[in-house]
């Protein structure tokens, strides 16, 4: 029992983490076309700004040493900065180039604010101990529940509520959603390009320091490409989701993160190492089974 | 007179290998001569990197498909090669092989082509299910390959030592090899761009559904691409091994991805100029930034600027530096300067006059909304069939149910006493049915006589009588003087008229025109109407005409079918058609009954 549940606990909290990541590059990809690599760099520069900037391996707590509630609004406020500031100066000069271009520019992005972090951190990896006690497990009946993971999994679920009733209830909210259906359209009905696209980033880089948090207090590691496995996860469930369409992001991320654990655990013992051919040979057979994704969209079919 | 052009030709054929080559080892010798053995170093590194780059080029350049996962081709190249050259000796300290690669060592150049052809084995068979897939779906279906290789191979303990540093590959790669193979990359790339293979590619990254209507099996002319790309991908691993000495599964991970895109990116990526000026502007550029570093001794710094530098070119250039385009011709057009005399005939199309197109009650439900009901349709190769109806009424669809793009939920499609229904368009394209495309959907970034060139290419042509019927075509159509120009640089009408020309370089037994007539001025629908009418006379080719224009369809068509809501309503000669009550009120309301 104990066995089942922590099984079952740990597929849904790294499918959350790989959900979250999933949409915040969902949602920039269904209005702009973007895929933007750099999204794991946001990830990366929010847990950076928790500690005092310095090469020491063992580094002071910073921002994060502060009251919890604080901490929260500060990383999120950090990164919401920094994803804005990238569509400013990266992307929104590039808004009318070809994907493929697009998504070098978010590469190159990515290269630059990982090298920033190396300049001024340097690249050996640093221990943080944020919040320690959230990684204490608690009792319930008998079972062990590992308390961050529960965490990891109630935060995700408010955050897609808060998501769905601000992309439902609010203007920009369905501003985003008409953008993302047909941009072309949605600007000729006056939506302003600039704005949605900017709400767009800020939410995105939202959702980027809530994965930076949670992953953090985790692993208690910081590594100037830390974010990168997370964003080729993510960027492989949006695909296999349904590229386009949000539903899709989070099934998609789901579905890397729950695979990740089946194979870990029904892998025998020497092939365990090969675990990620296994889920990515997964990945490429529901590709071609489905290749619009598992939830597909009307808008990418293209009318003869 | 062949034998007077024939130099030009070849000329005009050699133009971007012979300019990009030269440029290639000039480049070398003043570098060479300077004797610096760092920049010899990095121009080494740059000639390897244009052999992986050309590779990359061969597949994304030509198919528009953006491929993340070439870097395993250079892995699984890299790694052979060592299995192949390493010695006896050093290959018992690492690695655990089979008795027969454990105790023997290869020759060096056999070993390097059977590497790279066994990453194009790879390709080949990776690329099967995968070249069906378009566009991002492709994408990550090929960085899935890479991660399922980068994670075997680090973990294949017996034959790549795991993650660690496989040493003792022989050395022998210097920049005169590397440039060598360089030049062979850039030959081969070459011949493949001009082929009808590559021509095929180039349409379909144009326009996908065009491409198919023409007769091209995009998933098999992607296929092509991809094992060649791979081929040369593999070679480029080979090379570096035998440069560096020592390989790690590391190194064909995410940072050479990224930089191999990078650098064709930033050439830009439609182009072999483009992919020969990305490697070589971006390896300057690290160069230099390496030697500033080591002056103003603050390290990590190139790294940020190298980023930066690369992101403000693809803001300034987002098409790449070469903008898509090769080198230009300095000499003029060899067709501008033919007379007109030398210009070869048109030539009807073979097979039966006496086969039909026929459509037995065919239907197109959409979610319940019958688009098409019970529609029969049949006609000949002598005639003009006009098919009109009000906006919305299933014109198009009919059409592409005959055309296969539209699978009818039920009825059938027979051509020449064969059933085409189900068929993809490709096979039905090569069949003899030819169409045009409401919203024209030329090759854009093509020359109109390559749009033309393509066409007869995807019917199976060879490249030369491709080109025969080509400029025959464009000379019937009167359009000789535009066959160099862009596809995408035409005004309307012409647009129009090249997408008439492209279904007929198809030779097609029946083509289907839809809308041709659509924005164009009176003058324009004249010509279009004595153009319209010498098509079954000239090609042998029965045409089925949708028009809204009635000028047009009264004054070329030999018999009319209406249709209205999906049903026929009515068909007979123009002059049975325009005194008949179910059109008129269909055409004109109630109130005229």
């Amino acid at each position: 029992m104990q066995a089942v549940v922590q099984n079952i606990i740990d597929a849904l909290s790294l499918g959350s983490l790989f959900a979250l990541t999933s949409l915040g590059i969902g949602l920039i990809f269904g209005i702009m076309r973007l895929i933007n690599f750099a999204h794991g760099d946001l990830i990366m520069i929010g847990a950076y700004a928790l500690i005092v900037p310095s090469a020491a391996v063992a580094p002071q707590l910073f921002i994060g040493a502060w009251h919890p509630a604080a901490v929260v609004a500060a990383i999120i406020l950090i990164v919401i900065i920094f994803a804005v500031a990238c569509e400013r100066l990266a992307f929104r000069p590039l808004r009318d180039a070809d994907p493929s271009v697009l998504l070098i520019a978010s590469f190159a992005l990515s290269f630059f604010l990982q090298n920033l972090v190396l300049l001024i951190y340097e690249g050996r990896p640093k221990g943080v101990d944020l919040w320690p006690v959230l990684t204490d497990p608690f009792l319930l009946g008998d079972i062990r529940m590992p308390r961050l993971q529960i965490v990891m999994i109630a935060a995700t679920a408010a955050l897609l509520l808060l998501l769905v009733a601000f992309l439902k209830r609010t203007a920009i909210g369905r501003q985003m959603r008409a953008a993302s259906e047909d941009f072309m359209m949605a600007r000729f009905l006056g939506v302003r390009a600039n704005r949605v696209i900017a709400a767009a980033f800020a939410i995105s880089g939202l959702l980027a320091a809530v994965v930076s948090l949670l992953f953090v207090v985790q692993n208690g590691v910081l590594k100037f490409d830390m974010g990168v496995p997370l964003v080729l996860a993510a960027f492989v469930g949006t695909v296999v989701g349904g590229m386009g369409s949000l539903t899709g992001a989070v099934v998609g991320g789901f579905v890397v993160g729950v695979a990740s654990v089946f194979f870990q655990i029904v892998l025998p013992l020497e092939m365990r190492l090969n675990r990620d051919a296994w889920v990515y040979g997964l990945i490429l057979v529901i590709l071609l089974l489905r290749p619009g994704g598992i939830v597909k969209v009307k808008a990418v079919e293209e009318r003869i | 007179m062949l034998r007077e052009i024939r130099p030009v030709t070849i000329g005009r054929y050699l133009w971007e290998p012979g300019t990009l080559g030269l440029g290639l080892l000039v480049l070398s010798l003043i570098i060479w001569g300077s004797g610096d053995k760092v920049i010899e170093r990095t121009l080494t590194v740059a000639l390897i990197n244009t052999v992986m780059v050309i590779g990359l080029y061969i597949f994304i350049g030509n198919s528009g498909v953006l491929a993340f996962g070439h870097m395993a081709f250079a892995l699984i190249g890299a790694y052979a090669v060592a299995w192949f050259t390493m010695s006896p000796f050093k290959k018992s300290f690492a690695l655990d092989l089979p008795t027969f690669l454990a105790e023997n060592t290869l020759p060096l150049l056999p070993s390097a082509i059977i590497s790279s052809l066994l990453a194009a084995l790879v390709a080949l068979v990776v690329g099967i299910p995968l070249m069906r897939l378009s566009g991002i779906a492709a994408s990550i279906g090929t960085f899935a390959v890479l991660m399922i290789f980068y994670t075997l191979y680090s973990n294949w303990d017996s034959w790549t030592f795991g993650a660690s540093t496989l040493v003792g590959i022989p050395i022998y790669v210097n920049f005169w090899v590397a440039l060598a193979w360089a030049g062979v990359a850039l030959m081969v790339a070459t011949i493949y761009q001009k082929s009808r293979f590559g021509l095929a590619l180039r349409a379909s990254r144009e326009n996908e559904a065009a491409a198919r209507a023409v007769g091209i099996n995009v998933p098999t002319q992607r296929l092509i691409a991809f094992v060649l790309s791979g081929f040369f991908m593999g070679l480029g691993g080979v090379l570096q091994a035998h440069y560096v000495g020592s390989i790690v599964v590391r190194g064909f991970w995410l940072g050479p991805t990224f930089i191999a895109l990078a650098m064709l990116m930033i050439g830009g990526q439609r182009s072999l100029t483009g992919a020969v000026v990305g490697v070589i502007v971006v390896s300057a550029l690290q160069e230099v930034l390496r030697q500033i570093e080591v002056v103003i001794e603050q390290y990590g710094l190139s790294q940020l600027i190298i980023a930066l530098l690369m992101l403000m070119i693809l803001i300034i250039r987002p098409r790449g530096i070469a903008k898509g385009r090769e080198i230009p011709w300095p000499f003029a057009r060899q067709a501008a300067a033919a007379p007109a005399a030398s210009a070869p005939a048109i030539t009807a199309a073979g097979g039966d006059m006496e086969e039909r197109l026929e459509a037995h009650d065919v239907s197109v439900n959409f979610e319940g909304l019958a688009a098409v009901d019970e529609v029969t349709v049949s006609m000949g190769r002598h005639e003009i069939f006009g098919l009109i109806g009000p906006n919305g009424a299933g014109k198009t669809t009919l059409v592409n149910v005959l055309t296969g793009f539209q699978k009818p939920t039920h009825g059938r499609v027979v051509l020449a006493g064969v059933d085409l229904t189900g068929m993809p368009p490709h096979r039905i394209g090569r069949r003899g049915l030819a169409r045009t495309f409401q919203a024209v959907r030329l090759y854009p970034d093509m020359l109109v006589i390559e749009n033309l060139e393509a066409a007869a290419v995807g019917t199976g042509l060879s490249r030369r009588e491709a080109s025969r019927r080509a400029r025959a075509i464009l000379e019937w159509m009167n359009f000789r003087d535009k066959a160099y120009d862009h596809a995408d640089t035409l005004p309307y009408g012409d647009e129009r008229r090249v997408g008439i020309g492209r279904a007929l370089a198809m030779a097609p037994h029946f083509v289907l025109l839809d809308e041709p007539a659509a924005g164009m001025s009176d003058a324009e629908c004249d010509d279009l109407m004595a153009l319209i009418s010498r098509i079954p006379g000239d090609f042998g080719c029965g045409v089925l005409l949708i028009e809204h224009n009635m000028r047009v369809i009264m004054g070329v068509c030999d018999r009319i079918h209406v249709i209205d809501s999906g049903r026929t309503i009515g068909e007979g000669t123009p002059q049975e058609i325009q005194a008949n009550p179910a059109v008129i009120r269909a055409y004109l309301g109630s109130r005229s009954e």
